[in-house]
């Protein structure tokens, strides 16, 4: 249950924003506009292989 | 944290992609309709969700897993030379289909498995099921699988 809580606080922290599953990584992404203040919160959650492309504003969360 | 799991977007996602290896690892599915969320435990076997009342859902999706359970058995039922009795006459993994053979000469029913994966009810779980046609197979039971009609066995 302690993943399932993590993920849920992750989705309400992304809700604002496109969530979708990379299938070939299995990564979850977060199309948002460049935020590092959510960057933040999202490692703040414990997802310790956070990433992000500047480039097209993906954020690699999980 | 570092996340061992396999993701789905939603529940459609879970069911085109999902494959029998699939779960030999932790599965999340996130849900874009209520907002719920699954999370399959492969060590536990158990099946948790945001919202426990709409658990059985995803639970009739999850059947998956017995079905390819149930595959990998069939397939262990596959004729062998060094035994007279053989409930599968063939199991083709490559064109993905298994052959059962009646009694009578003409009798012979291909089933394909990997074009069509049957959509199972959600009321109604598949391992109880599962797990009693396996046991014909058990050694006490002797010889009741040559009584088990193969059309009845795949009709669930």
């Amino acid at each position: 249950m302690e993943t399932l809580r993590k993920i849920k606080e992750f989705q309400q922290l992304v809700a604002p924003f496109t969530l979708r599953v990379n299938e070939r990584r299995n990564t979850l992404e977060v199309q948002a506009p460049n935020p590092p203040q959510l960057y933040e919160e999202i490692q703040q959650l414990g997802f310790e292989n956070s990433d992000y492309s500047g480039d097209d504003v993906v954020w690699k969360c999980i | 944290m570092q996340l061992n799991l396999l993701l789905y977007l939603n529940e459609e996602n879970f069911v085109s992609r999902v494959e029998p290896g699939s779960f030999h690892q932790d599965l999340l599915v996130l849900s874009d309709k209520a907002g719920d969320t699954y999370y399959y435990e492969q060590e536990s076997g158990a099946l948790s969700a945001t919202s426990p009342r709409r658990r059985m859902t995803i639970s009739s999706k999850m059947s998956k897993r017995e079905y390819f359970q149930f595959l990998e058995f069939l397939k262990t039922q596959d004729h062998q030379e060094d035994k007279p009795f053989y409930f599968v006459d063939h199991f083709d993994d490559t064109r993905g289909q298994f052959i059962f053979t009646s009694s009578k000469k003409e009798g012979k029913l291909s089933v394909p498995f990997r074009q069509f994966v049957p959509r199972f009810a959600g009321n109604k779980p598949l391992k109880p099921v599962f797990d009693e046609f396996k046991g014909a197979f058990q050694e006490q039971n002797k010889h009741l699988p040559k009584f088990i009609i193969p059309f009845r066995a795949i009709e669930w």
